[in-house]
């Protein structure tokens, strides 16, 4: 009976050891990796110092984007093996936000890349009614949403889904407007979903490393360019 | 005991009243003809400003005059107030933002014709008119008192935006005559 008594306090003992392990953030700290963007990463990020810029068409209209909204913050990540905790991750995220006065919504958001896991470091950029996706670790483009209508590749351990876009992001050393030269551009062309374009959809983009939005193209020819 | 019947009958007394809740609606006087022809835009009209760098930008009109009822509770019982109020929306074919033009009936008449565009809130005066001095503008032919408005607010809780519609002038005749942004650019009243 003593034995019996004595073995169930040992459990008792082991259990609450574990609950404490489990619950405890000293424990989390051990099993926590941390996952930073890095600095050529975190260069696309807007230049917000001036927290505003003004874009204008080619029939002289302006219209000026202001930053509402910045966040840097990290992800949370959990893993469980038998109900326990064994490891979490803490994933670097980036978000901006701008908005103009004729009410354009401009989105900028970046995740840290984790190593050797299946989704890689990625860009969301997100203009009016487009946002598109690139993902860094398999330098594809891994999602497209055109108002209601999205897009995704799925991404798994064994690799990245064939790619069904005909749409295209393309890194420039160069790019040249309005004689000004800038370095590390992208440009990304859309070339899906033409069934539900309209007047206003945005066909191409150009986004300067560290600078932002330099160029965007609408389906019925308007072309607004950083003033 | 004796407690906890008196807490019972108290329970009782507040989750069925006896005295009767005296509800009222106020039903307001509706606009007045005499202001919603003060706003010359016609439910599926077609409207059009020019910028100042040449570009004609057409608007088609939404206008819906309807009944609004906002109630304000007081303990268990609510008041309301039932009004007429005037919603216009003119959409441009250009990507830039919508024009909303609204007024409504309250208490002591008629609010003030209120406008918003890029950012700013106009407000017309109907009271006003009586002292503002109007200037007279010459189109066409024929001349028209108009009214500059300078900007009363703006409308949203973002940032402040380093470009905003900095004034509107209005004509009781012919709608918005002009619009002028801060960075100078404008927008004109138009006819073909």
């Amino acid at each position: 009976m003593e034995k019996a008594f004595r073995t169930m306090k040992n459990r008792s003992v082991i259990v609450i050891l574990l609950f404490l392990l489990v619950s405890c953030n000293t424990y989390n700290e051990v099993i926590t990796d941390w996952y930073y963007l890095d600095e050529e990463q975190k260069g696309w990020l807007v230049d917000s110092t001036n927290l505003s810029f003004v874009m204008c068409d080619q029939n002289g209209i302006s219209r000026a984007f202001v930053q509402n909204e910045k966040d840097h913050y990290f992800l949370e990540g959990s893993s469980f093996f038998a109900g326990i905790k064994h490891g979490m991750s803490q994933r670097e995220y980036y978000y901006q936000n701008f908005q103009s006065n004729y009410q354009d919504r401009l989105n900028i958001s970046m995740h840290a890349d984790i190593e050797s896991d299946i989704s890689g470091g990625d860009l969301w950029i997100s203009l009016n009614d487009l946002t598109f996706s690139y993902d860094y670790f398999h330098e594809e483009i891994t999602k497209i949403e055109l108002r209601d209508t999205m897009v995704w590749l799925s991404v798994t351990s064994d690799g990245i889904e064939d790619s069904m876009f005909n749409s295209t992001l393309m890194f420039l050393d160069e790019y040249t407007q309005d004689d000004i030269t800038y370095e590390d551009v992208f440009y990304f062309n859309l070339n899906d979903f033409h069934a539900i374009w309209n007047d206003n959809t945005i066909t191409e983009l150009y986004f300067s490393k560290g600078i932002g939005l330099l160029r965007y193209n609408l389906n019925n020819g308007l072309v607004f360019k950083r003033k | 005991m004796k407690l906890g019947l008196v807490i019972l009958i108290l329970f009782v007394l507040q989750a069925c009243p006896i005295v009767p809740c005296n509800s009222e609606t106020i039903i307001l006087d509706p606009i007045p003809d005499s202001v919603l022809n003060m706003i010359v835009y016609k439910a599926e009209g077609h409207y059009a400003l020019v910028h100042s760098e040449g570009t004609v930008i057409n608007f088609s009109c939404t206008r819906t005059l309807k009944k609004e009822l906002d109630c304000f509770e007081c303990g268990r019982c609510s008041d309301c107030v039932e009004y007429e109020k005037l919603n216009i929306e003119l959409n441009p074919d250009y990507p830039i933002s919508d024009i909303q033009i609204w007024t409504y009936a309250h208490e002591m008449g008629v609010s003030d014709i209120g406008f918003s565009f890029s950012g700013s809130n106009f407000n017309f005066s109907i009271m006003d008119t009586l002292y503002a001095k109007p200037s007279m503008l010459y189109f066409n032919n024929d001349s028209f008192l108009v009214y500059k408005l300078g900007r009363a607010g703006r409308y949203s809780y973002n940032i402040e935006n380093s470009l905003y519609a900095d004034s509107l002038f209005f004509s009781k005749e012919i709608g918005i005559v002009k619009i002028v942004m801060s960075n100078g650019e404008s927008f004109s009243y138009y006819e073909e």
